[in-house]
């Protein structure tokens, strides 16, 4: 397994936003966690990044003891957080970015590399390197976000609600990334609201209601269950 | 009175005082676009640098330029001491913990220096080649004040090269723009805050040098005002920007020498006053600074 997370439970002072949830991320998956507004799915990314501090519970990377890391300790080992709402460094330009992305990494001729490669992914960022990021669209912010968090060559990415707040066929230009890094054999877990696509895209999903894990399976299954559709798919 | 002689003197009068203020500014700038920590304990460090200073030139032979590099190297460790000493302890607690930590940090630097030192103010003697006047067309200004500006201006364009042009400058704006992004991109936050630590009270003890050069006597209180004067610098020009701390320190250099100069010699002593309502007039209009960049923080 390469990521494992037991019994997590999170705390925001006195309100507890994770109840115990326990899932687990094998390398070349993409996992979903659905859920709305609210039900902890952020919390659950951030908690695994080092941001926040679990009450109980364990995070285990790779056989080994994460839980009390620093975030970039975790970076380092091959995890990387692209965060929900974007939170692009609005006054750096395009390519430094991209390179605070891979800030721990030393072989510059990799690095290189994966500045190729996530150019390749999404060209406009090629177009617009020496501008400032802040003065992207919005779509362009989001694929940005994707190609910083991409530049530390994770072994495992976070993605925190990518398609929040874009158009439709942005929505769909970055589900079809998603699935081409799949593709690639990047391991991928991804929170969405966006229940509908992000279970066509996945291989298992988790939903995840008020700090508890209702459901897991095959998204597929998921897909098809009565309670999903109801609950997250319109009907 | 106010002939071209004159309005030129002042010019380079604001200059030099300005280069003092934007030194000091930039530390206070850097530190609070990390941290949102006012840090009281700045101009003290400005004193410490001076008192350092003041003892190489006195107790040794080095070279002129030794006397304001090697306080520099050592302040600028002091500052990088005592970031690690007192304020990451308080790391995620709120603001007003770290304000009223740099409140104490400041009395214990002064009082140390009261008890190992004395209260006394002692005479900076510059040395006789930084004291020659010299004179360019109609204007006149001691060495010092030359050598205070190219410096000034030498230590800006290596920061801005730093910030613009290296992995660890980049991550520090990137860290005053969005601390916990930068986290999340496994940036060692630590780290870039003892680099923010360190070239801030270097800038501060370069700083320290010129103005006890200015004033020709040091003691313990003495960073007060200008760490005062560089705060105001900072807000003006949009406290967080390295920019705007440039640009407020020296508005407010040229400011407070015009004010000075061109209005009647009754109204000299109100100067400090005027800095003031300097600030508030630009609050008004640009609430934030004049240059400031970015939202407000979050978490
Ligand atoms: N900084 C915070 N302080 C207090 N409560 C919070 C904070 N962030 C989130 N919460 C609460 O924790 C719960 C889970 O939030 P979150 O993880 O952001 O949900 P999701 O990402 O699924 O929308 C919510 O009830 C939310 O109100
Ligand atoms: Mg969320």
């Amino acid at each position: 397994m390469l990521l494992e997370v037991e019994n997590l439970s999170v705390y925001y002072d006195s309100i507890q936003a994770l109840k115990g949830i326990s899932l687990q991320v094998d390398e070349g998956e993409l996992v979903t966690i659905v859920g709305s507004n609210g039900a902890g799915k952020t919390t659950t990314l951030l908690t695994i990044s080092g941001i926040l501090r679990p009450r109980h519970g364990t995070i285990r990377f790779q056989g080994q003891d994460i839980t009390y890391l620093a975030p970039h300790e975790i970076v380092r080992r091959g995890i990387s957080h692209c965060p929900e709402g974007r939170q692009i460094f609005t006054g750096l330009t395009v390519m430094e970015n991209l390179l605070m992305g891979a800030y721990h990494r030393r072989d510059r001729e990799r690095v290189a590399q994966d500045l190729a490669w996530v150019q390749e992914l999404f060209p406009i960022l090629a177009a617009r390197r020496r501008q400032l990021a802040g003065t992207l669209s919005g779509g362009e912010q989001q694929m940005l976000a994707i190609a910083r968090a991409l530049m530390s060559r994770p072994k495992v990415l976070l993605l925190d609600e990518p398609s929040l707040g874009l158009a439709p066929m942005l929505v769909d230009t970055i589900f079809e990334v998603i699935q081409q890094l799949r593709a690639q054999g990047v391991t991928v877990l991804l929170v969405e609201q966006n229940a509908y696509q992000a279970l066509r895209v996945a291989d298992r999903a988790y939903v995840l209601e008020t700090g508890t894990i209702k459901l897991s399976g095959p998204a597929q299954e998921l897909a098809r269950n009565e309670e999903v559709k109801k609950a997250y798919l319109g009907g | 009175m106010f002939s071209l002689p004159y309005i030129a003197q002042q010019l380079v009068n604001g200059l030099t005082l300005g280069s003092i203020y934007a030194l000091v500014a930039i530390g206070l700038s850097i530190v609070y676009g990390i941290l949102r920590l006012i840090n009281f304990a700045h101009g003290d460090l400005l004193m410490v640098g001076a008192y350092l200073a003041l003892a190489l030139l006195l107790n040794t032979a080095l070279p002129l330029g030794a006397a304001v590099l090697l306080p520099m190297i050592i302040v600028g460790g002091v500052g990088v001491l005592v970031e690690r000493l007192a304020y990451r302890p308080l790391r995620g607690a709120p603001e007003v913990a770290m304000l009223i930590t740099s409140l104490a940090v400041s009395s214990v630097i002064q009082n140390g220096t009261i008890m190992t030192l004395s209260a006394q103010p002692r005479a900076f003697r510059l040395p006789q080649e930084l004291i020659a006047q010299q004179k360019l067309g109609v204007v006149s200004f001691s060495t010092l004040d030359a050598v205070s500006v190219a410096l000034a201006v030498f230590l800006m364009v290596l920061l801005t090269l730093f910030v613009t042009r290296t992995r660890v400058g980049i991550a520090m704006r990137a860290c005053a723009e969005n601390l916990r992004a930068a986290r999340l991109m496994g940036i060692n936050i630590n780290q870039v805050i003892a680099y923010a630590f360190a070239i801030g009270s270097a800038l501060a003890a370069a700083a320290g040098f010129m103005w006890a050069g200015r004033f020709g006597s040091i003691e313990p209180f003495m960073g007060f005002l200008p760490g005062l004067k560089a705060f105001v610098a900072a807000v003006i020009g949009g406290i967080g920007s390295i920019p705007g701390a440039m640009l407020g320190g020296y508005l407010l250099g040229f400011a407070e020498i015009f004010f000075v100069g061109f209005l009647p010699p009754e109204l000299s002593g109100y100067r400090d006053a005027f800095v003031f309502t300097l600030l508030l007039l630009v609050l008004l209009i640009r609430p934030r600074g004049l240059l400031a960049t970015g939202a407000e923080r979050e978490g």
